[in-house]
């Protein structure tokens, strides 16, 4: 698919106020697919919001572009970049809605400076607040409403203008587990029956792994991986996204772990990664059961990521150290097999 | 009672040129205070309008004009007084000084007021496309419109107290009647009558103040 946000050697700078300007955004190359949902993620400092708000043009490159469409953003006039805005809606963690307007007066904000008629407004917001299920809390005001609903209105406000692509800014952060599913349903459909774009700043994966197509992993204003979110999870290329992916699904023993298991597991410790390939499960199980090497589960976590199975477990191998040794060698023909070095 | 006979039509002129004193006042300090106030809090660094050379001269202006006292800066801006009014003297003219010195107190109330709102809800008027202006009168005022209602009625009685001290330039008004009926006559009743007449005008600008912001904050 075309890429619907390109970035080009986009850098953004902010000065210091002493000592040398902070890179926020470091020479990012990126293309984000049309139709896509995009999960950008990385530790706070990352640089992630400013990346995303190059979007819509909240900041600007202070060198490289970044096109939208076919915009440039740093090129654009007060009416292009109005333009620009209607076609690129943003939700906030913190919901950002104007407390002194009603649901529908904030629904119906973007529409006015779209200088839609008063008769359109209300008819428009009320297909968006069906869309996103609050329309009985139309006459309402925020402070009124759960956090849940204040989101759900967020979203009807961003998708006012019928936006090609929408930004979320850890937009399920302020929310309790239940809620934050019920978002990401919403924005799932949104993307599956409006065919919006969207791009998701996240530390959470739940967000990742429920409704984000492809990832984008950033430590220290650069890109350093991108690709389908399983392949990018499954088999991290950079030392910065295995920390982050193991920090998210803990399902690998830390030092600390594994100098404990050590005070209670004599044998050698092997930690084998558990994969998508058809047949690798049972591979396992028969592999560990052809040898004369007794095991046993110390450590691990398996979920589903992105409808496949990912994760890792920990196991207590003891017997002979050749029999040892070809059960790790014929293990490895498998899937990812590492010992963990001995204390 | 002979004396309240010939005292009541000077008090009820006095009220009225009070009120017109500070009906004045209030107006046209109310609109420049609010565009001083925005000014200031748009110029500042990360602003909507981040101006800082504007910011520093606004801000070292109401710096200076703020703290002198009121009776001291009537008759500093005198000579200003007479060139835009065409006399110092009388209720008319007084409202020069007045709405001069309202208007940089009320500026800095305006601004201390705009500070409270969320800078993540005109983030997110930006990202819909706003323009800044249209931010300022459709975003940043509603939002803050509580606290503003607040700080208004608190500016009301200060300008109130500064119609007391127009007196001294002939500005009439109940000030000016207290002191001349009252105090230099040694007529207790009669300063007390006026004093008890302010405070019921405060009390009621008070309540109507909180009300319109109990409206304004919805709660």
């Amino acid at each position: 698919m075309a890429p619907v946000i390109r970035f080009s050697a986009a850098t953004k700078e902010f000065p210091a106020s002493r000592g040398s300007a902070v890179r926020a955004v470091d020479t990012v190359d990126l293309d984000i697919e049309d139709g896509a949902i995009t999960g950008v993620i990385g530790y706070s400092g990352a640089g992630k919001s400013t990346l995303v708000r190059m979007i819509n043009a909240l900041e600007l490159p202070t060198s490289g572009t970044v096109t939208v469409g076919d915009r440039v953003t740093g090129t654009l006039g007060e009416r292009e970049l109005r333009a620009l805005r209607g076609e690129v809606g943003m939700i906030f963690q913190q919901f950002n809605l104007f407390a002194s307007r009603t649901v529908a007066g904030n629904v119906g904000y973007p529409l006015r400076i779209a200088g839609w008629s008063k008769e359109k407004r209300k008819q428009r917001v009320a297909e968006l607040l069906e869309f996103v299920g609050i329309s009985e809390k139309a006459r309402q005001f925020p402070n009124q409403l759960s956090g849940g609903q204040k989101q759900r209105v967020g979203i009807a406000r961003a998708l006012a203008t019928s936006p090609r692509i929408l930004l979320a800014d850890e937009a399920t952060s302020a929310l309790d587990p239940e809620t934050t599913a019920d978002v990401l349903a919403l924005l799932r459909r949104i993307n599956r029956e409006l065919g919006t774009t969207i791009v998701v700043i996240t530390h959470e994966m739940e967000v990742v792994s429920s409704i984000c197509d492809t990832v984008v992993v950033m430590e220290q204003g650069k890109v350093i991986e991108h690709g389908p979110v399983y392949d990018v999870f499954a088999d991290p290329r950079e030392q910065a996204t295995r920390r982050f992916v193991n920090s998210v699904l803990k399902d690998r023993p830390s030092a600390e772990t594994v100098a404990r298991l050590r005070e209670h597991f004599s044998g050698r410790l092997v930690t084998v990664a558990v994969r998508a390939e058809p047949g690798a499960r049972s591979a396992l199980s028969d592999v560990l059961a052809g040898h004369d090497v007794r095991s046993t589960v110390v450590y691990g976590g398996i979920r589903e990521l992105a409808d496949k199975p990912f994760g890792s477990i920990t196991f207590e191998l003891t017997g002979s150290d050749p029999a040892i040794d070809a059960l790790i060698r014929e293990l490895a023909q498998h899937t990812d097999v590492e010992e963990l070095s001995a204390a | 009672m002979n004396e309240w006979d010939k005292l009541t039509p000077v008090l009820w002129l006095s009220f009225q040129q009070t009120v017109y004193m500070v009906f004045w006042t209030m107006l046209i300090a109310g609109v420049l205070g609010l565009l001083l106030g925005v000014a200031l809090y748009t110029s500042r660094r990360g602003g909507l309008f981040q101006n800082a050379p504007a910011f520093h001269l606004l801000n070292v202006l109401v710096n200076i004009v703020r703290p002198i006292p009121f009776i001291i800066f009537i008759t500093a801006v005198g000579p200003l007084t007479l060139l835009v009014m065409g006399t110092t003297i009388g209720t008319q003219s007084v409202l020069f000084p007045m709405s001069a010195m309202a208007t940089f107190v009320i500026g800095r109330i305006v601004e201390q007021n705009l500070v409270s709102v969320d800078p993540g809800v005109i983030e997110a008027a930006r990202a819909m496309g706003a323009s800044r202006f249209r931010i300022v009168w459709s975003v940043l005022i509603p939002e803050a419109l509580g606290p503003l209602v607040l700080g208004y009625t608190f500016i009301f009685i200060g300008v109130v107290d500064m119609s007391a001290m127009a007196g001294y330039v002939g500005g009439g008004g109940l000030g000016d009647f207290a002191i001349t009926y009252g105090y230099q006559q040694f007529n207790w009743p009669v300063t007390l009558v006026t004093v008890v007449i302010i405070i019921a005008v405060v009390q009621v600008a008070q309540l109507v103040g909180n009300w319109l912001a109990r409206k304004a904050l919805r709660r």
